[in-house]
């Protein structure tokens, strides 16, 4: 405030002095309004061309990045090598994303079901690693992304636990509901005998993110409530009131077992 | 003899890995999670029951080399050996990583390379006996010599007379008679009873192995043949060699005196900087020399090595470790001048390889800083040192310079040391329990003065109504005066119910009382107020472990204040270490997680947070941030990092 006072006071001098030198007698008043005048064009060229811009990122559509997200181990690298180069490298937990362009559609149905000609080729693909403590990266690629494919393991349980509760996240998060990119959950490891059916993977996130939505509900201090809020008040928490599109499919990236996952990417890149 | 060693990407992809026996459990990806994900790589060696690990990052390729072996005392050559693999390997592939790099036949070099390794390993060993030998006093080496006799038997042959037999074995094996080789072996698979199944294992996948690679036939098959030959006759020998030195090792010290120094080498809990404490010692015994006891007797290897030039091995070294020196007098003299024009050029442009010199310049700056914002000084070290590790090597990216290169690597890594790598939530925890009808206990622990009790009552309203939650509070510092009174003023304004026993009594029992009085009675929730103690003062501590181990509450809480600098390591590691040594059931409890006081007053000097997460790997749960019930919040990981670097 106090820098604001001062570049007024000695524009107004600025002023005066200017109409001095002119031979126009300027009284203080005059030379006040004048500035005055000045810096109220100036407001108005930089409020709507603020407006402008803020329209302009309004209308910014999402990305055309292919999100791979999960928790650890629940095989996304494997997911990305088997869209990438159609095999199943051994694998352990990885220190950072891996990120390629990959012709996804060519390999199996794309062709057909694209538009004819080269298809669409070239999908940007990050496959994200799950470890929580690399978490803070992962909005950045989520603004960025077309579509989600989520890879749970359906043979821990335990780990559906920390699915939900990062679907919560991604639920809740402002790039989520501002850009709503479809979001897969691909049920890996259906080879193994005890994976669970999607069905049942989806029961069980349901009522983990209905158990957050409790206690999430009754933030602490400091919290802004709304951004926190997911689903309908006063209802049991679905899939389908998640802010974007949300599938289930089962996928055995081992067996090569990827046809669904393949499938929503046809749908996504068409 | 080493278990396993595993080469693979930052991106995931194994490029090669051979497991001479099967792991158990799962020590790569362990390693991975909590370890190289945790800003904890400044050290290179960690203990993950039963293994020790041991590991390299190549940053310019993007690479990780990881060694698990068990046991310590023979494994002097692991660190020569993972230098020599990296050199190799990398080699090996062109001196290129990307995303299609998959798994490559690297077994021929490897076995050479370790065999190398482990040959060398055997010479060294004896320099140090020998010279150990000659330092102990008459009379110790009398009673060891006696101690021997009465073990007798071939298992506990004297270490040094195995040692030489190893030798032995050796020269044959240079000579190409495979046979004697063999026949050792044999004996001693014989005199090796329980030893026995897993060196026929480990013995019986090499030849596998040396089998893979001569139906290869890379190599020309004379060479081939006599290499395997010696092979089997020296690896039949040499695991077992290894096995039996662990296994008598302890039987052997049994027989001495045990002094306190004894004793933590032989605890392999203790992690690397306990260790480091004791091999700047005297070697404890003969042949017990922990791994870094390597490092110390670099300068007589290289001597070994000048005498005995035609080791391959031996001569690949020297000529790297000239060809480095080399390089250094080259840059140092001629090049000085172009090499700082070029340095500072790419400093502004970007895609400089770092080297350690231009991390350090930067990273001082960034410690010093990390300190004033009140990190304790180990942590800042600590992290300096990761984050160094994890760059060298590193192309900076486009015009970005050094500092931001480093700047930014920092950012990312308090980042992530202080995003927590589990649920925070304890609202959703208690939610669950009282789903199942389990009553949920939380412990607040920590010394005197920090707002414990305070801060439980913040807590307490939370629960009770945020989560709608019957609470009960446990009056369980029976040590302070006024300490039940100032709690039932909290209870009264809270309206919920306090348990409490008066003083002096066991705090430990009163909280078990307290928990089971909440079961019974249909409460939620149990908080359990603890007296404060100091850190250093044995038998409170003692009894708070007690407390912890009689009720194994769902949550250990630590409270301390933000205020507190460098003595927040000294706190958690001794709270927690308590925990550990004092903790009589199997299942060893820790703090779970962390209550950070005074918040409000400590401005942008928000070290303590860091210090504290990084000490334990446990989360900031809450942060207390004023005098009133609801100055409770999350820690807003953005805002501390911010504070700490912005
Ligand atoms: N049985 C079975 N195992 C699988 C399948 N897909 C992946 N795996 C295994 O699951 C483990 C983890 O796979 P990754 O792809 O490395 O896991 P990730 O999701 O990338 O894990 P992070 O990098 O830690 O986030 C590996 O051992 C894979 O071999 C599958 O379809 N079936
Ligand atoms: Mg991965």
């Amino acid at each position: 405030m106090d820098v604001l006072s001062d570049t007024f006071t000695t524009l107004a001098a600025a002023v005066e002095a200017a109409g001095s030198q002119v031979g126009v007698p300027i009284t203080a008043e005059i030379s006040l309004a004048v500035v005055l005048l000045a810096v109220l064009c100036t407001l108005l060229v930089i409020v709507s061309l603020a407006r402008s811009l803020r329209k302009g990122t309004r209308r910014l559509s999402r990305g055309d990045l292919l999100l791979i997200a999960g928790q650890c181990d629940a095989g996304k690298t494997a997911l990305f090598h088997y869209l990438r180069s159609g095999d199943f490298p051994e694998t352990v937990s990885s220190l950072k994303p891996n990120t390629d362009i990959i012709n996804v559609l060519h390999k199996d149905e794309g062709d057909a079901s694209s538009s004819g000609g080269g298809g669409v080729g070239g999908i940007e693909v990050c496959d994200y690693p799950g470890h929580q403590r690399l978490s803070h990266g992962f909005f950045g690629h989520l603004k960025r992304a077309r579509c989600v494919v989520y890879v749970i393991d359906a043979t821990d349980k335990a780990a559906l636990k920390n699915v939900a509760e990062h679907l919560y996240e991604i639920f809740t998060h402002p790039a989520t509901n501002k850009l709503r990119p479809p979001l897969l959950l691909a049920c890996n490891k259906s080879d193994v005998p005890t994976a669970r059916k999607p069905d049942m993977v989806k029961d069980d996130i349901e009522r983990e993110i209905e158990r957050l939505r409790q206690s999430r509900s009754a933030t602490l201090e400091g919290q802004d409530e709304a951004d926190n809020y997911l689903g309908v008040d006063g209802e049991t928490f679905k899939l389908d009131m998640a802010p974007c599109r949300v599938d289930m499919c089962r996928m055995s990236v081992k067996k090569a077992e990827v046809q669904d996952v393949i499938k929503f990417l046809a749908d996504n890149y068409r | 003899m080493i278990d396993a060693i595993t080469i693979f990407t930052n991106g995931g992809v194994v490029l090669w890995s051979y497991c001479f026996i099967k792991l158990k459990g799962d020590p790569i990806n362990q390693l991975i999670k909590t370890v190289l994900l945790e800003e904890r790589t400044g050290e290179s060696v960690v203990r993950l029951d039963p293994y020790n690990v041991k590991w390299k990052l190549v940053n310019e390729l993007e690479l990780v080399f990881v060694v698990v072996y068990q046991g310590i005392q023979n494994l002097l050559y692991i660190d020569a050996l993972l230098d020599s693999v990296k050199t190799a390997f990398i080699e090996h592939i062109g001196g290129k990583v990307n995303l299609s790099c998959r798994k490559v036949a690297f077994e021929a070099k490897f076995m050479k390379i370790l065999q190398d390794c482990e040959t060398k390993a055997k010479e060294i060993k004896r320099t140090t006996v020998m010279r150990s030998f000659c330092e102990t006093k008459k009379g110790k080496a009398a009673t060891k010599k006696d101690s021997k006799k009465k073990a007798g038997g071939g298992g506990a042959k004297g270490e040094e007379e195995e040692e030489e037999e190893g030798d032995d074995d050796d020269g044959t094996t240079h000579n190409g008679n495979g046979g004697k080789g063999d026949d050792h072996g044999d004996d001693k698979q014989q005199q090796g009873t329980d030893g026995m199944s897993k060196e026929a294992i480990m013995a019986e996948n090499r030849k596998k192995m040396m089998a893979r690679i001569k139906g290869g036939g890379k190599k020309g098959s004379a060479d081939t043949g006599k290499q395997d030959k010696g092979q089997e006759g020296g690896e039949g020998d040499s695991p077992q060699e290894g096995k039996k030195g662990k296994k008598k090792a302890p039987r052997f010290w049994s027989e001495q005196k045990v002094t306190s120094q004894n004793m933590r080498a032989l605890d392999y809990s203790l992690k690397g900087k306990d260790e480091e404490g004791v091999d700047t010692g005297k070697p404890v015994a003969v042949g017990a020399v922990d791994r870094s006891a390597y490092i110390d007797d670099d300068a007589e290897m290289e001597m070994d090595e000048a005498d005995d030039n035609d080791d391959p091995l031996a001569s690949d070294e020297e000529e790297e470790e000239e060809g480095d020196s080399g390089t250094k007098a080259a840059s140092g003299a001629i090049g000085g001048l172009f090499k700082r024009l070029t340095d500072s050029v790419q400093n502004i442009t970007g895609n400089k390889v770092l080297t350690d010199e231009d991390i350090n310049t930067v990273l001082v700056d960034f410690k010093t800083n990390l300190m004033a914002k009140n990190v304790a000084t180990d942590i800042a070290e600590k992290l300096a040192q990761s984050v160094k590790t994890s760059l060298i090597g590193q192309r900076t990216e486009r015009f970005t310079t050094v500092r931001a290169t480093v700047k930014k690597a920092l950012t990312e890594a308090v980042q992530r040391i202080l995003t927590p790598k589990k649920s925070v939530d304890v609202l959703r925890a208690a939610l669950e329990a009282k789903a199942q009808g389990r009553v949920y206990s939380i412990v607040f622990l920590g010394v005197n003065g920090v707002g414990k009790s305070t801060n439980l009552a913040k807590v307490c309203y939370y629960l009770k109504h945020k989560g709608g939650l019957k609470v009960m509070i446990a009056a369980c510092d029976t040590f302070r005066a006024g300490a039940v009174e100032q709690l039932r003023t909290h209870a009264r304004c809270l309206e919920v119910d306090l348990f409490e026993r008066g003083y002096g009594k066991d705090a430990a029992f009163i909280a078990k009382e307290a928990i089971q009085t909440a079961g019974n009675e249909g409460y939620d929730v149990v908080l359990i107020d603890t007296a404060g103690r100091m850190q250093d003062n044995e038998p409170l501590m003692r009894a708070l472990a007690k407390l912890v181990a009689v009720n194994n509450p769902n949550l250990i809480l630590f409270v301390g204040e933000a205020l507190v600098g460098n003595d927040a390591v000294d706190q958690l590691q001794k709270f927690n270490q308590c925990l550990v040594d004092m903790s009589h059931t199997s299942k060893v409890r820790t703090i779970d997680g962390i209550l950070l006081t005074k918040f409000d007053t400590v401005d942008d000097k928000v070290g303590a947070a860091l210090s504290m997460v990084y000490i334990t790997g446990q989360p900031v749960i809450f942060v207390g941030t004023g005098q009133k019930y609801t100055h409770l919040r999350k820690l807003n990981v953005n805002t501390v990092v911010k504070a700490l670097l912005g």
